[in-house]
């Protein structure tokens, strides 16, 4: 079979076993989500390290909406952590969604609902931050993992489009790879979910 | 209102300023250097062990010819085994024997290389663009300038400028080597080309992860010599032997034993470094080597798969957006504050929009010269264990002008909307600037002092001051790490016996009793010992970092 067939099928399955080994996760974790108790005694932290800081310099730079944007800012690239995208697209996924937003961002692909696409799904990890939805792990696979794969997908398949055979022979090796990674390495545990 | 004769000082200032096209770059580079300076010795609070490794081998070097182990005028400095490349030790020399051995003469090499970092990376850029574009072409005219300014505020390059960093001062070399060859791209002179050859080999006698981004930079150099055939052949061999000669006593120490267990020591091949699921699955073997005995993974199918993975992963590590705005590297010493990572928050947008700039541009030289800085050298250093913001501190010149790219593009876009949200981002920017530096310059030194070893001056001047009624002196090593070289730094009369935590505390020295220096630990009743001093950091929580005990 041509690569060009094979390796869009490979990485289909390989999101597909991804998925089916996340099933476990009830949530997920603590890290990823908004707490407001978590803000007061950061702010309370801050404030309680300036010492003897004149009180008016405390109140610009210390006070609740900072601490918040700053909280929201922090919790909402972890959605972005190399380590957390790999666990959910692979190595070879991961150079998929770069290079579908690499098309988006030198405007190579020019579809409108492309774009669209691939800013809303920027938007999803706001969702779990103030878990608005509090619905079983499936939902929020469908919200914040599946379309994170489907971009991969659109970003692999434009990749392989271009007709480039050293294109095709790296992203198969890295394929191969991450699919030998997570099969020999079991892919280590998923931390970024609660179990049981 | 503003009185008539100030507003027209004020006209005639702007005047002045857009009028002399050095000036705005000289403001930068002025506000660069007190970014760095400012309180220096100071701030970061105390000097950690590298650092005073470096100012006793220079001030050694200065007095004595010698390193601190007695080899004279070495190339590679042994320290702590770790083989320090000479660069910034002969370097601090300069400021050693102008200032003395002290915190501000040992950070100077970094601060002004810092700052003129700053100003090289203007030139080089400007020279770069004039290869492309006229001089009047509106669209790039104000990136040099606007690189310099993000580049002289940039979180990541102004923590590692204000300590004894090599790093810092290799990527000055590194920025004087491309800006020289530009020039000599435009010129065709070959002395501009011998000059930026130098630097180059001057940034990789400075820092080890540029043992790696130097030979990259040659390998692109000849190639371009050798494609646009700008010399003749016979010329390019006695260029390459020129460059061969500069780099031969580097060669052979990268080769030599010293090379390889430094090598060894970083890599992040090595089975310690590995991540732990791997570990448990790549079978080993020790090899021994003069100054490591580093267990090696043996060749197999899984090491063929793991290695791969690994660098990948750490490549990318590097373009971790929670690294890069939020969180700053595992090393407390890499970042200034952790409320931030190394790049602000607010240049987030205009990272994005000017790589899009960068990516849809048509110019050839800026785009490639950027992005392959951009991923050459995450590239090259994600060898060792990653990310790792010191050896990858090259990253701050693409950064830099990319974020600028995006500032230059958004602030010339003629929508409404768009320069609304510019200016609201610039007001936030402004905000969050203000922030760091209130941060740096009051939470870090209360947070972060014991990091610095900010209390061993004390603890050596206590030593020093109970010294005159104790012939002996011992000092126990155990959670107080390479205490011979602060003791050495700070007053190297004192003859110090260094003990490790196999060491038995004997009631007396030969009859009589002695000082003794060890980490915090409770006294029990009887043991004989007496404590003289606690040694406390100079921060409110006032912790107790060693004693000073009469045995």
């Amino acid at each position: 079979m041509k690569l060009k067939y094979l390796i869009p099928i490979i990485l289909v399955i390989l999101f597909g076993y991804l998925l089916r080994t996340m099933l476990v996760c009830t949530n997920y974790n603590g890290n990823f989500h908004y707490s407001s108790v978590v803000d007061y005694f950061h702010l309370r932290q801050l404030i309680a390290n300036e010492g003897s800081t004149s009180i008016i310099l405390v109140r610009i730079f210390h006070n609740k909406l900072t601490v918040f944007l700053f909280d929201i800012f922090g919790r909402y690239f972890q959605f972005f952590d190399i380590s957390y995208l790999i666990k959910i697209l692979s190595l070879a996924g991961l150079f998929g969604l770069l290079n579908f937003y690499y098309l988006l961002l030198s405007q190579k692909i020019k579809n409108k609902f492309i774009d669209l696409f691939g800013v809303l799904i920027l938007m999803f990890p706001l969702i779990e931050i103030f878990q608005i939805t509090k619905e079983n792990f499936l939902i929020k696979m469908i919200l914040l993992i599946i379309p994170y794969q489907i971009a991969s997908f659109i970003g692999t398949v434009s990749l392989i489009k271009r007709n480039k055979k050293l294109s095709y022979l790296i992203y198969f090796v890295l394929l191969i790879l991450s699919v030998g990674w997570i099969f020999v390495f079991k892919n280590d545990a998923l931390s970024f979910c609660t179990t049981g | 209102m503003i009185p008539y004769p100030k507003l027209l000082l004020l006209f005639w200032m702007f005047r002045f300023i857009r009028q002399n096209r050095y000036i705005p770059i000289l403001i930068v580079v002025i506000l660069a250097f007190i970014l760095r300076v400012y309180s220096v010795s100071k701030l970061p609070p105390g000097l950690y062990d590298d650092e005073v490794a470096i100012g006793y081998n220079a001030y050694s070097i200065l007095t004595k010819g010698t390193d601190e182990y007695g080899t004279p005028f070495p190339l590679t400095f042994r320290s702590f085994d770790d083989y320090k490349l000479p660069g910034y030790i002969y370097l601090d020399t300069i400021p050693i024997a102008l200032f003395g051995k002290n915190a501000f003469a040992v950070r100077l090499p970094s601060v002004i290389s810092g700052t003129l970092t700053v100003l090289f990376l203007y030139l080089f850029l400007e020279n770069l663009l004039s290869l492309e574009f006229e001089p009047s072409k509106k669209k790039f005219r104000n990136l040099p300038l606007l690189s310099a300014f993000i580049l002289a505020i940039l979180p990541w390059h102004i923590q590692f400028s204000r300590a004894a960093y090599e790093s810092v001062v290799a990527v000055c070399f590194f920025m004087i080597g491309c800006w020289q060859f530009v020039v000599y791209y435009k010129n065709k002179k070959i002395p501009y080309l011998l000059i930026s050859l130098f630097f180059f080999t001057l940034a990789s006698y400075t820092y080890h992860s540029f043992r790696i981004l130097t030979p990259i930079a040659f390998l692109s150099i000849f190639y371009l010599l050798f494609i646009k055939k700008f010399i003749k052949v016979k010329n390019l061999f006695l260029i390459a032997l020129y460059v061969l000669i500069l780099n031969l006593p580097l060669l052979i120490f990268t080769f030599g034993s010293h090379g390889t267990s430094r090598f060894l020591q970083t890599s992040t091949f090595t089975k310690q470094a590995l991540p732990e699921s791997i570990q448990q699955i790549i079978p080993t073997s020790t090899q021994k080597i003069p100054t490591a005995a580093v267990p090696q993974p043996q060749f197999s199918i899984q090491a063929l798969l793991a290695y791969p993975f690994v660098y990948l992963q750490n490549f990318l590590s590097f373009f971790s957006l929670e690294e890069l705005f939020v969180r700053g590297n595992d090393n407390v010493r890499f970042y200034s504050s952790s409320e931030f990572g190394f790049l602000f928050r607010w240049q987030l947008p205009f990272l994005i929009v000017g790589l899009m700039v960068l990516l849809r541009e048509k110019s050839k030289i800026l785009k490639k010269m950027v992005l392959s800085m951009f991923f050459i050298t995450p590239a090259a250093v994600a060898i060792a264990a990653s990310p790792n913001a010191l050896h990858a501190l090259l990253l701050v010149i693409p950064f830099s002008i990319i974020i600028a790219l995006g500032i230059n593009d958004t602030g010339q876009n003629s929508f409404r909307w768009v320069k609304l949200i510019f200016i609201g981002i610039i007001i936030l920017g402004i905000y969050e600037t203000g922030l760091y530096f209130h941060l740096y310059l009051s939470d870090y030194r209360n947070s972060y002092t014991v990091f610095w070893g900010g209390a061993q001056e004390k603890l050596v001047k206590e030593v020093t001051k109970y010294s005159k009624y104790y012939p002996t002196i011992v000092v126990n090593e155990t959670y107080l790490s390479n205490e011979k070289i602060y003791f050495l730094f700070y007053n190297d009369k004192l003859r110090p016996i260094f003990v490790d935590s196999s060491w038995q505390e004997p009631k007396s020295w030969n009859g009589k009793p002695f000082l003794y220096v060890r980490y915090p630990l409770a006294i029990p009743a009887n043991s004989g010992m007496k404590l003289l001093e606690n040694i406390t950091l100079d921060i409110p929580s006032k912790n107790t970092v060693a004693q000073i005990i009469e045995l």
